[in-house]
Formats: C-alpha cells, sequence, structure tokens
C-alpha cells in the first residue's frame, strides 16, 4: 500500500475516498475489507469528510451507512475522479469487482469473479 | 456426460442440446452467457434459461434435464456429479425494459446452445452496474466486450433508454466507465 496513490492527502484516505465514493453508498467495517485499511482509521477518516459536508451517514440498525452528500459543492466531480482513480489502483479495483451487490434469488449459487485478466 | 469436471460451457452445450432434442426452445441468458463468451472473466455457478415458447415447454424441458441426471428441487436443477445447477427463470426473455427477439444458435457438431448475443450480455450486465453498482457485473460486462465483438452503439442506445429520469445520471456513467475501460482494454 506504500506506493499507492495519496491525491486526498495520503495512501489510506485516497483508498477510502476512492471506495467510498464508487459504491455510493456503503459502510466503514466493508470499505475497511475492500481497502485493506484498519477499521479505527477508516472510521476516523469518515469522521473527517462527514464533519467537512462530504459524506453523509445515517445508522440502519446497528450500521452507520455511508454516502457522499449529493448537493455536495463538487459531489458530481469527485466521483468522477474516485472512478478514474479506481482505475488506477488495480488491487482496490479487483476487490471491488468481486463484490456483487445486486439481489440473489435465495438458495441460487454464488458467482465468483475470474483472477485472470482478459 | 455431465461431470465434476464438466465447464459451464460443457453443461451448458449438454443441456442445450438435450432441451432441442426434446422440442423445447430455451436460451442461455444472464450471468452464465457472460460466463459463456468470457469463462476467464466471469464464472457463473449456475446456469438460466428462460423457456421462449409455449407454456407447455416446462415439462417437456424437466424431462430434458432428468435424462441428464438433474434432479429438481426448490426451484432449479441439481446434479449429483456436478456442482453447476440449472434454473428456468420466467420469461419473457428481455434485457432492462427491452424484449430480446434476436438470439444466437451456437453449433459444435452435434450439440447445440441457443444463447443471447454478447452484445445483450453486455447491455444486461451493464443495467445490473448501473442500477446496483455492482462492479462485478461491470466487470463482466468489460470482460465479455474484451472477448467478443459487441455494438457498442447499440450498447449506448440502450443505456440512454434505460436511463430516464433521475437514472439518466447513473447510467450515463455506467456507460462511460464501461466504454473508457474497454477502449483502454482496461479489465
Amino acid at each position: 500500500m506504500g506506493d499507492g496513490l495519496k491525491v486526498f492527502g495520503s495512501v489510506a484516505r485516497t483508498r477510502v475516498m476512492v471506495a467510498t465514493i464508487a459504491l455510493r453508498e456503503t459502510y466503514p467495517r466493508e470499505v475497511a475489507r475492500l481497502t485493506a485499511v484498519p477499521l479505527v482509521t477508516v472510521q476516523r477518516i469518515v469522521d473527517e469528510l462527514e464533519r467537512q459536508g462530504i459524506v453523509v451517514s445515517r445508522l440502519s440498525g446497528n450500521q452507520r451507512r455511508v454516502t457522499v452528500h449529493p448537493q455536495w459543492i463538487a459531489a458530481d466531480e469527485l466521483r468522477a475522479l474516485a472512478l478514474r482513480l479506481l482505475e488506477a489502483t488495480p488491487d482496490l479495483r479487483a476487490a471491488l469487482d468481486a463484490e456483487r451487490r445486486r439481489p440473489r434469488r435465495p438458495g441460487k449459487p454464488r458467482d465468483r469473479a475470474g483472477s485472470n485478466a482478459a | 456426460m455431465i461431470g465434476p469436471e464438466a465447464t459451464l460451457r460443457e453443461v451448458a452445450f449438454a443441456v442445450g442440446t438435450a432441451l432441442d432434442r426434446e422440442g423445447a426452445h430455451a436460451v442461455l441468458c444472464g450471468g452464465s452467457a457472460a460466463t459463456f463468451y468470457a469463462p476467464e472473466v466471469y464464472q457463473s455457478e449456475d446456469l438460466d434459461f428462460v423457456l421462449t415458447f409455449g407454456a407447455d415447454d416446462g415439462p417437456v424441458a424437466r424431462q430434458a434435464l432428468e435424462s441428464l441426471g438433474y434432479r429438481f428441487k426448490n426451484g432449479m436443477f441439481f446434479h449429483d456429479a456436478s456442482h453447476f445447477t440449472v434454473e428456468f427463470p420466467r420469461g419473457p426473455l428481455a434485457v432492462g425494459n427491452v424484449l430480446v427477439t434476436k438470439t444466437e444458435t451456437v453449433r459444435e457438431g452435434d450439440r447445440v446452445l441457443h444463447v443471447v448475443s454478447a452484445t445483450d450480455v453486455v447491455r444486461d450486465r451493464l443495467h445490473k452496474y448501473a442500477a446496483w453498482d455492482d462492479f462485478s457485473a461491470l466487470r463482466a460486462a468489460i470482460g465479455v466486450a474484451l472477448e467478443v465483438p459487441v455494438d457498442l452503439d447499440a450498447i449506448h442506445d440502450f443505456m440512454r433508454r434505460e436511463g430516464v429520469g433521475v437514472f439518466e445520471k447513473r447510467f450515463d456513467e455506467a456507460f462511460r466507465v464501461f466504454e473508457r475501460r474497454v477502449r483502454e482494454r482496461r479489465l
């Protein structure tokens, strides 16, 4: 992770922001798992982003759901940048590519994203 | 013969041929069709066939599957020697709000398989990415587009038509991300 992009100040912060924005709605534990950034660090970064008004969070059960604030001044531009940075971060992109987020009928087997690039 | 080493493609041909011989017209679709075109990129564990002609095809399809050793349980077919399950989602065959009327028929020797076109597979996967932020679907769409020729203009038109109202931005973004990664050959 040490050689990663530091567009948003540090590698960890950049990875957390890219994942959070790309996923559109997520929660800190998921971000920590996908970015390989410790959960406490993710929570601290999300707290900072929320204080700046870039993301908003709400509780769903005991889970803190985080989204980019849709009315933040540069929300669209930030998303475009995050998606571009995601393409330049192969390991994070691979982690997101392996995530199935669409619903699955109960009883259906799981799909697997292949590890070989076409 | 369906065995533990059979790939999705082999199972698809076995099932497709058995269905065809019984007179049931069924089309491979969904994630299994993506795997058919790009097996190295996306591995579906189940095969979805949509029966496209007549309500009478149901019992015929069951007979065809049972002749291959499949047994019906909880709405899908299981095989003792293979982890690939087979299911017949309710039709009509459609991608988003668009009915699919033109499909591909692939023949290998005396085996036959009806499958949705690669362009329709990409449409279907991109639709899922746009609707659910499902990056695995995006990867499948890119994988298929890098593996076989697809009609990018038709895919763009489809995404424009599907992404109306509040979804316009989402669908437009999904296509742009897909197109860029295909252009850069960045899976």
